[in-house]
């Protein structure tokens, strides 16, 4: 009997609620045309069926995957679900039904669409997080170092292990706004919080100097005969810059160096 | 002088130097101290010119007493001058690195005084940052030709990675634009840090602790464009380089005149950003690629084509190699294939295993089909174009797609016109 389909799925958006939308999908033999997070919205007018994340049944499929297709797989769709892919969540089912009739195997069938998308997405991914590791601008604001970026993906458990080690005697916080949660570090611990908004501020006079001379040395150090900001906004897309000390009007002094929707800020102090 | 006008003075005078990548060092932080790195490098912004920006790049002076004519910084030049003190410097390449600006430091400099003086200076400047700072984060260091070997010593167990500029691609050309340098000074700390390196590694094989020596390896960089070497020539000395120092990177920069001097080309000169792109083309080939700089370029055709990238042209050169058949060729074979990569050829071995590959399948596995199609064949079918003339697939692989060139570009192939010309259409990227 083939799988029920005309079906949607949703779910809490935590990777154990997918799990658990994965079991539930082979106890019920089903094939949702959809998995939605809370966050997605619904565009398509199929029944949607509540799956209720329980960390018996996303246990045991990790088990599964673990055993079945390979470790390997098991961190690959973890990371796949942290990415911004179109459909992300349905491409990882239909990848793991894929994994469980080839076994092992399956990681190397990187032109089969079913892996090869996930495998973009993964990438596409790790290349934005790397590539916040140098575009993320801290402020210090009472001895704290401050930043907020606007990713596509869910960058934020990728670069932590990063600034954590590189700044580890600091306590920095960085704000990723487009999914309302902040990575916070102090000596000894950092985690990732839920948080809505964050303002970011220069006032003290040595924070702006600072400032001051790095837009100085990023306008000084390019070289006026090869002038070329077609293959500067290929390198450094213009969405990164916002956030981007260097490309903020020349006098900040009083100015809000991050804008965001007016609302209530959260304060630094709470840090 | 106010930091701020030190900072623009000595940014200005360091913007010619190419080499601003941080990568070859992998070091986790230490506990309490500031900084770590990481061997692929990070770049932290790009500047209008579209380069990478990874290291604060400054010279620790530009009160050079050299007068080498195609150097803003010359002795004769009428421009500001200005000195970094240790202190000020460390402190500014920590307020940077705190706040993600940066990746390090990359540490230059005029001659002040002399080459020993110098080198104290910058000695004085990178002790600070690692010993007092504890500033864990990426040095790259340039040795000052002519300093005491006893200083180049010390200035690699506090840098990351070190550089001796070769400056021009010749000792003759080097006499005659540099005549306070000579070519045993570049040659003689390139050769020392060489051997440090080596020796180094196998200390560190036998004893853990032996203190690190320049572990991110040796650069050197050279002008291109203001001496008369055919990139031939050029290409040669570079292979040559890799082997005899064992460089990590040779860097080329593209001449852009800078001070009016009899001996250079004039001072309207376009900088010849073809070429320098076509250089770094070639230096791929001789790194990842297995080619050897006689096969990419040889007497018969001593300088790049300016319509086909190097491979294209080896390509385009050996149809007898050609077709490779994609399911079973080996891994040195794929890399010789016009439109494959590296990674694209890693992927290609990894996927056979899964089953046998088609055209659709090597376009997802990033095989840039537009370029292979003249020289694969999958399972023993060959592409739709696949019998095209040698002028024919010349105009299919050129540079910006063969029809679609602009007017000026096409033209070339016909007048032979100079290569400058052509950098006005097409980009060089470093
Ligand atoms: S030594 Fe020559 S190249 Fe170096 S700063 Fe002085 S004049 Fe310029």
């Amino acid at each position: 009997m083939p799988d029920r389909t005309n079906l949607i799925y949703r779910y809490d958006g935590s990777f154990d609620g997918l799990l658990t939308c994965v079991f539930e999908s082979y106890a019920r033999h089903e094939t949702p045309d959809a998995i939605l997070s809370p966050d997605e919205e619904q565009t398509m007018l199929f029944e949607a069926r509540r799956i209720e994340t329980d960390y018996v049944k996303s246990e045991r499929v990790l088990r599964g995957v673990i055993n079945r297709i390979s470790p390997e797989a098991a961190d690959f769709i973890r990371m796949a679900h942290l990415s911004c892919i179109f459909d992300r969540d349905r491409r990882i089912l239909a990848f793991l039904k894929l994994g469980f009739e080839a076994g092992p195997g399956v990681m190397n069938r990187l032109a089969d669409v079913r892996v090869n998308a996930l495998m973009s997405g993964v990438r596409y991914l790790e290349r934005e997080a790397h590539h916040y590791m140098g575009f993320v601008r801290f402020t210090e604001i009472d001895g704290v170092l401050a930043s907020v970026i606007q990713p596509k993906n869910r960058v934020l458990p990728l670069i932590d292990p990063h600034f954590s080690d590189r700044f580890n005697a600091e306590r920095f916080i960085i704000h990723d706004a487009t999914h309302r949660c902040a990575l916070m570090h102090m000596p000894g611990c950092s985690r990732i919080v839920a948080m809505d908004e964050l303002r970011v501020t220069a006032s003290s006079p040595r924070e702006l100097q600072v400032q001051a001379l790095w837009k100085r040395f990023h306008e000084t150090i390019a070289v006026e005969g090869r002038l070329n900001p077609q293959l500067q906004r290929n390198n450094l897309p213009l969405r990164f810059r916002p956030q981007m000390t260097e490309f903020q009007p020349k006098e900040p002094a009083g100015k809000e160096i991050e804008r965001y929707e007016e609302g209530a800020g959260r304060r630094l102090g709470a840090v | 002088m106010t930091i701020m006008e030190k900072l623009t003075i000595l940014s200005d005078a360091a913007k010619y130097d190419v080499a601003c990548t941080s990568s070859g060092v992998g070091r986790a932080a230490k506990a309490g101290a500031v900084g770590n790195s990481m061997a692929c490098g990070i770049c932290h912004s790009f500047s209008a010119d579209g380069r990478c920006i990874s290291l604060l790049k400054v010279l620790q002076s530009n009160a050079c007493v050299y007068d080498c004519s195609y150097c803003v910084n010359r002795r004769s030049n009428d421009t500001a001058r200005a000195t970094f003190t240790p202190r000020e410097l460390a402190e500014l390449t920590m307020a940077f690195y705190r706040r993600n600006y940066i990746e390090g430091l990359f540490l230059s400099s005029g001659v002040i005084g002399c080459a020993d003086n110098t080198m104290e200076l910058m000695i004085r400047t990178l002790s600070l940052l690692r010993e007092e700072y504890r500033f864990g984060g990426y040095i790259h260091a340039k040795a000052i030709p002519g300093a005491d070997e006893r200083l180049v010593a010390r200035l690699g167990r506090l840098a990351d990675r070190m550089s001796v500029n070769l400056e021009l691609p010749s000792r003759q050309s080097l006499q005659r634009l540099a005549p306070d340098k000579r070519g045993e000074d570049v040659l003689r700390p390139m050769d020392q840090i060489a051997q440090g390196i080596r020796q180094t590694q196998n200390e560190l094989t036998l004893y853990r602790h032996t203190p690190r020596f320049v572990p991110a390896g040796q650069s050197t960089q050279m002008i291109v464009g203001a001496s008369p070497e055919t990139d031939r020539q050029i290409l040669s000395l570079t292979a040559g380089l890799y082997k005899k120092y064992r460089l990590k990177r040779v860097f080329f920069s593209a001449y852009m005149p800078v001070v009016a001097d009899s001996r250079l080309p004039a001072l309207t000169t376009r900088p010849p950003l073809l070429r320098e792109h076509r250089l770094y083309q070639a230096d791929w080939l001789l790194r990842f690629y297995g080619f050897s700089a006689d096969e990419i370029l040889d007497e018969k055709q001593p300088n790049f084509h300016p319509l086909l990238d190097p491979k294209c042209n080896w390509a385009v050169n050996h149809p007898e190699f050609f077709p490779v058949e994609v399911n079973r060729a080996d891994y040195e074979a794929l890399l010789r294939v016009p439109g494959v990569g590296v990674t694209s050829a890693r992927r290609i071995l990894q996927a056979r295993r899964g089953g046998p590959l088609s055209a659709e399948g090597l376009r997802r596995l990033g095989v840039v089909m537009k370029r292979a199609q003249y020289f694969i064949t999958v399972g023993g079918r060959m592409g739709v174009n696949a019998s095209l003339g040698r002028a024919q697939l010349i105009g299919a692989l050129s540079s910006g797609g063969g029809m679609a060139l602009p007017e000026t570009a096409r033209q070339l192939s016909f007048f032979d016109t100079t290569e400058e010309d052509l950098s006005k259409c097409l980009t060089g990227q470093i």
